[in-house]
């Protein structure tokens, strides 16, 4: 998406409706832009669901099933509409906030998402945030110390994350950290069984905990995160690692650099001020990526840890063709995606300089 | 006097020093070796595995490595090692099916748009920015689960997702050099439009296309293994790296890690050889524009 | 002005011994670049290294900061500045001479400046570094020095980052940033190329206009006698590495000895008359 970058100064003279209209019109067109990739994407998916996939209605009868009982089904399920008729309805109660009924549990889709999304954003958030931090620090790292034998190992390192696939690297920590040294709790979900949830307030289980003063409930549940965070961290770790690297080694070779030490600048102001800022201004353009990647990564996360979130959901419906889960599940993505693009664009405009001229 | 130059000549590169130059052939050769060594095992396979690979019971249940069975049996007691080569064949084949796809037709695509311009070209950049528009990893997810499995659509689907950067990268190299005196003496010996294209421009624009093919063949061979770990690939239960180290997901809970390992070191290897031949294209490249 | 014999008569504030090196593009291979290099900077003199580029006169300036690229290598002499021998220092030692007792003005200010922080922050930064004053001060000194270089509405401009000066100003802000230290020495490698003829003029102006002020040893480096004939009084002409000739402006523009000097001389003539 291109930014509309507006100039700073609007001319004087222009009217004050005109200004605003000025101001108003990159946000909004974005805006439009934005609502628009989702009804395409959400349509896409209706369509070629509908369109390729085998009766779902095997799912409520049994194979045995009389024809009768079929069209019946088909009928109550508004599975006997044409497809426009179908696609008009489905858009209709997506505009009033319905987002069906889950083929599989009989459940409301947007409760049931929406129940499950603190599960997927309390692994989420740690993990990006685990990824960008260890990322950033590699990458500096690698970047002070390109060409000595640091910056190897680092690089050997950062490739290594980049080429193990990620459940592999779930399953392995299991298997090394919960049945042979007994460290960290196995995949059961958030936290031990038999123990309860801290009472909700931001729907995430750590802060809920210790807000509440509950101790034991904070520890057993950042126990139970250790190894899903780290395998999900894993996603954004090694492409943060390289940006920061390549962006680093861009700024050290610099002019303006180079004028920091010709004014006596010391090194680690150097390093962790005058290069670092470049570098990372850098890993906002890759910002969106990261949101894709751990979201991806959550899908095939969340099932190996028995992590009640989203992904599972998500997979357990798309192995088992419950459209409206399905539909739920992309709308969310799509939407979040879109928000977070758009936000993205918004920040680096303000932070880099160089971006709002 | 000579014209004022812009002060100091760029011709240095501060340290890449010694180690960079080892580090790239080093990297570069056991890239090659290890995408030699797979290729070759799914060659041999076809003919010669130490047991069937769709044999049950050629030794005891979920057997610990041993002389026998070097990566051990699975739950229905068949042979890892087997399975794990026959497994290359899939995975390596689809790897290189899938990347070559994408290579060919983004490159036809995007050198199309960049050379003509036009309707076509902005109908193209605005398919690219839908595309760009999503997760890659989900969009592959949600097109199997509502296309249904089979290697045919897993193929397509991992072929079409990186084409956006394919055709992106192969119209920007054609925009830059159709106005080139080579482009430009071509025409005048009265080479046609399209003898321009594909004789002159296509030819000098492939570098960074195969870079980004290499890297680009990294990601596949991991999104199919995922994929297949999540049953969405090759039908569950035949030899795939994915859908074996799903299979062994569960006997790793109880100490079986054999099951899984070896089919994730797999596709960690072919992952591995990818990123090393494109790191070492690349680290080529930068050095040529040095220069 | 002084006269020549008035100004060699200092002791010199920079002296450069001999000073040869090159690059090492292969393993334990130097290509050489500088040959026997040697000239000296009287104190309160305004000194012009002149050449064509590649001759290798903004890689000794480079040198006498300690900033040559990585992949160069000193391969014989010394450079003293103050009788401290800045060849033999550590990094650690360079810095305590670099920005407070020696500082450059690179040309094309506004790539040599960092294009995400705002030109008041990094002058001040220099300003904290080097004389450890409090932000609030190093902020008032900053403001007092643009006034100083004629950056006009220098309180607004402080807040600009670099890519919103022009090339002019972005130049008088390095050297704003050059002479917050207060240096005894400034080095100018080619502070005029690339702007408007105008422009250049109004840089020179103030370049001389701060020399007389401060009284400050400066070492201009340049491709263009024009320049020279107006700012310096001592020249030194360098070509393919070497030294070839060293004397007052006077004498280099009247009667150059050597037959390269003589060739400038009368290419610049030429350029003039045209």
């Amino acid at each position: 998406m291109v930014a509309l970058a507006l100039p700073r100064t609007a001319p004087s003279n222009a009217g004050r409706a005109v200004r605003i209209a000025r101001a108003l019109r990159g946000p909004l067109l974005r805006l439009l832009g934005a609502v628009g990739v989702i009804v395409a994407i959400v349509s896409i998916t209706f369509l070629v669901s509908r369109v390729f996939t085998a009766d779902p209605i095997n799912l409520f009868v049994g194979d045995s099933a009389t024809e009768a009982t079929r069209q019946q089904a088909r009928t109550q399920l508004g599975l006997d509409a044409p497809l426009i008729v179908q696609y008009g309805r489905f858009l209709a109660g997506l505009a009033t906030g319905n987002f069906g009924t889950s083929y599989l549990s009989g459940e409301q889709v947007g409760p049931e998402l929406l129940g499950r999304l603190p599960a997927t954003v309390e692994l989420g958030l740690y993990a990006v945030i685990v990824g960008l931090v260890f990322g950033i620090i590699v990458g500096v790292a690698a970047a002070v110390f390109r060409g000595t034998p640091l910056d190897a190992v680092l690089r050997f390192f950062t490739t290594g994350t980049l080429a193990l696939p990620q459940f592999w690297i779930g399953l392995m920590l299991l298997w090394i950290f919960f049945v042979n040294l007994h460290l960290l709790p196995g995949p059961t979900g958030r936290l031990p069984i038999g123990m309860n949830a801290p009472g909700t307030i931001t729907g995430l289980y750590v802060p809920d905990a210790l807000l509440h003063g509950d101790l034991a409930t904070a520890t057993a549940a950042v126990r139970q995160l250790i190894l899903p965070v780290i395998t999900l961290s894993v996603g954004s770790f090694g492409p943060v690692a390289r940006q920061v690297r390549s962006a680093m080694v861009e700024s050290l070779d610099s002019e303006y650099v180079r004028t920091a030490r010709a004014m006596g600048i010391s090194r680690p102001r150097i390093w962790f001020g005058y290069a670092l800022k470049p570098g990372l201004l850098s890993v906002l353009t890759i910002g969106a990526g990261l949101v894709g990647w751990t979201l991806a990564g959550s899908v095939l996360v969340e099932g190996i840890f028995g992590w009640p979130g989203i992904g599972q959901l998500a997979i357990t419906a798309i192995q088992s063709s419950d459209y409206p889960v399905i539909q739920g599940f992309v709308l969310y993505v799509a939407t979040l995606y879109v928000v977070i693009w758009a936000l993205l664009e918004l920040v680096y405009v303000r932070v880099d300089p160089r971006r709002s001229a | 006097m000579t014209a004022p130059t812009i002060g100091f000549p760029r011709l240095i590169r501060p340290t890449r020093s010694r180690l960079g130059a080892a580090g790239r052939s080093w990297a570069l050769w056991t890239g090659v070796a290890i995408l030699a060594l797979l290729i070759v095992t799914s060659i041999v396979s076809t003919f010669w595995t130490p047991y069937s690979p769709t044999a049950s019971g050629t030794g005891a249940l979920q057997a610990a490595p041993s002389l026998a069975h070097p990566f051990g049996t699975d739950g229905l007691g068949s042979d890892v090692l087997s399975r794990t080569m026959a497994a290359a064949r899939t995975d390596v084949s689809i790897t290189v099916v899938v990347v070559l796809m994408a290579l060919v037709v983004g490159t036809v695509w995007g050198s199309l748009a960049g050379f003509f311009g036009g309707a076509f070209d902005y109908v193209t950049m605005r398919i690219l920015e839908l595309l760009n528009s999503f997760p890659s990893l989900l969009l592959a997810v949600l097109v199997i689960a509502v296309a249904g499995s089979g290697i045919a659509n897993v193929i397509f689907v991992v072929a079409v997702l990186p084409l956006p950067d394919y055709v992106r990268l192969a119209r920007a190299e054609i925009r830059s050099k159709k106005e080139y005196q080579f482009a430009e003496a071509a025409r005048l010996v009265g080479r046609g439009p399209f003898g321009v294209l594909f004789a002159h421009l296509v030819p000098n624009s492939l570098r960074p296309l195969l870079t980004y093919a290499s890297v680009n063949a990294s990601y596949v061979a991991s999104t199919v293994g995922a994929l297949g770990f999540l049953g969405l690939g090759i039908q569950p239960g035949s030899a795939e790296w994915g859908s074996m180290i799903a299979q062994g997901q569960d006997a790793i809970l109880s100490g079986q890690w054999w099951i899984s390992g070896f089919p994730g070191l797999a596709i960690f290897l072919l992952a591995a050889a990818f990123h090393l031949i494109s790191d070492a294209i690349a680290d080529l490249r930068d050095q040529g524009s040095a220069a | 002005m002084t006269t020549s014999d008035d100004i060699t008569a200092q002791p010199p504030v920079l002296d450069v011994q001999d000073f040869g090196g090159g690059f090492e593009n292969q393993p334990g291979h130097v290509d050489p670049v500088l040959h026997g290099v040697t000239f000296s900077v009287p104190k309160g003199s305004s000194t012009a290294i002149v050449g064509e580029s590649g001759s290798g006169k903004s890689l000794t300036a480079l040198s006498i900061m300690g900033l040559a690229p990585g992949r160069f290598r000193r391969t014989s002499g010394s450079i003293h500045y103050s009788g401290r021998n800045l060849t033999a220092m550590t990094e650690q030692e360079l810095r305590t001479v670099r920005g407070r007792e020696v500082s450059i003005v690179f040309q094309d200010a506004r790539s040599s400046l960092n294009p995400v922080f705002t030109v008041g922050t990094q002058i001040a930064d220099v300003c904290r570094t080097n004389r450890g004053v409090t932000r609030r001060e190093a902020k008032r000194q900053t403001l007092e020095m643009l006034d100083l270089v004629r950056v006009p509405e220098a309180r607004r401009r402080m807040d600009q980052y670099p890519h919103e000066f022009s090339g002019g100003m972005a130049q008088r802000a390095m050297l704003a940033m050059a002479l917050i230290s207060q240096p005894k020495l400034l080095i100018l490698d080619e502070p005029t190329t690339g702007l408007d003829v105008t422009i250049q003029a109004d840089v020179l102006d103030l370049i001389v206009d701060i020399k007389a002020e401060t009284g400050m040893t400066t070492c201009l480096i340049t491709h263009d006698l024009g320049v020279v004939a107006e700012t310096c009084d001592r020249v030194v002409v360098m070509r393919g590495g070497e030294v070839k000739e060293i004397g007052s402006c006077e004498q280099i523009i009247d009667a150059p000895a050597d037959p390269y000097t003589q060739q400038l001389v009368a290419d610049s003539r030429m350029v003039e008359n045209r």
